[in-house]
């Protein structure tokens, strides 16, 4: 199976959006928050199912690896922008939105259905500068990168 | 030094220094209209119909509730620093998406002759979206986010080799 069905498959999954859903339940989500929910659901699915017919015939599967990598990672920085805002919201007062936090799980479901069709040591190196983007552990993305460190920080 | 604020509509928070504070200035690019007219203006341009038009609106919404999100959950001077970290992270999560959206409108152009339209409104909502964080980055920081988007997925062909076990 070619990456490209094998992506296909996890589109066409018909347990993909209900299972996604079915968070909304498990962390009791209001009607507005359900909806918005299904349509991130809803969402994500057009996307890969997108993916997997406009690359199905693309010309090599280092192409399609590449678009598949990048889905992926676009996928890893959203989920741990979420978990950030639910730590910070849970520190602060105590009760992190349920949405947020519903959205932080389907992001995980998504990618990790993903992260199949990806090499652990890429997801392995994605992860590691995705955290020390956000810790800002510049040391250790010198020696990864190149001379230059990404001390993101100009109000420091 | 953060860049000045580029208008207000409640009364902004000031830190020391009298900058306004790096939260304040978020929430003031993510404020609703703005991004809800730019998108609806894509979606008449690339001719969405009705639904189409709306899905992209409510996407635009959670992207916009999403930076409202951090500059809520990280309010206080002593956030700064990492709520800035986080916007960075937050353009290259945008970044790649729409860089996905970018490779699919080329390969259904090549394949088809012509691209999915809400793929190519939901391209130009990214763009939109990207350019305002923009205005909060230090320029140098910028480029070495577009150097590591690149970066990141260069030295991933070696490694397509490797999951051949799935095909």
């Amino acid at each position: 199976m070619t990456l490209a069905l094998s992506l296909a498959a996890i589109a066409d999954d018909p347990n993909l959006v209900p299972e996604l859903v079915g968070l909304a339940e498990t962390l009791q989500l209001n009607a507005a928050d359900t909806a918005t929910l299904r349509a991130y659901a809803e969402r994500k699915q057009w996307a890969l199912t997108g993916l997997a017919s406009a690359l199905g015939d693309a010309g090599s599967e280092d192409e399609l690896y590449r678009c598949l990598a990048s889905a992926w990672l676009e996928q890893r920085f959203e989920w741990q922008r979420c978990n950030m805002v639910v730590n910070y919201q849970a520190v602060r007062t105590g009760e992190p939105h349920p949405l947020t936090m519903a959205l932080a799980a389907a992001c995980s479901n998504i990618m990790q259905r993903v992260e199949e069709l990806l090499h652990a040591d890429d997801r392995d190196r994605w992860s590691i500068f995705a955290v020390e983007l956000i810790t800002g552990a510049s040391a250790d993305l010198t020696s990864r990168w190149g001379d230059e460190t990404i001390s993101l920080s100009p109000l420091s | 030094m953060p860049p000045a604020l580029l208008g207000r509509r409640t009364a902004p928070h000031f830190s020391i220094s009298g900058i306004p504070m790096f939260a304040q200035q978020l929430l003031v690019i993510a404020e609703d209209g703005v991004a809800d007219t730019a998108a609806t203006q894509f979606a008449l341009d690339v001719g969405l119909d009705a639904r189409g038009s709306a899905m992209l609106r409510t996407y635009t919404a959670a992207r916009v509730t999403a930076i409202r999100d951090l500059a809520s959950a990280m309010p206080e001077p002593d956030d700064e620093i990492e709520l800035y970290r986080t916007l960075a992270a937050y353009w290259l999560e945008l970044r790649f998406e729409w860089q996905r959206n970018n490779e699919v409108m080329n390969y259904q152009t090549v394949l088809r002759g012509t691209a999915d339209t809400r793929v190519i409104a939901e391209g130009s909502v990214g763009s939109f979206l990207l350019s305002r964080i923009e205005t909060l980055l230090d320029p140098a920081h910028l480029e070495l986010l577009s150097r590591y988007a690149v970066e990141l997925l260069a030295n991933e062909r070696a490694s397509a080799q490797l999951t051949e076990g799935v095909s």
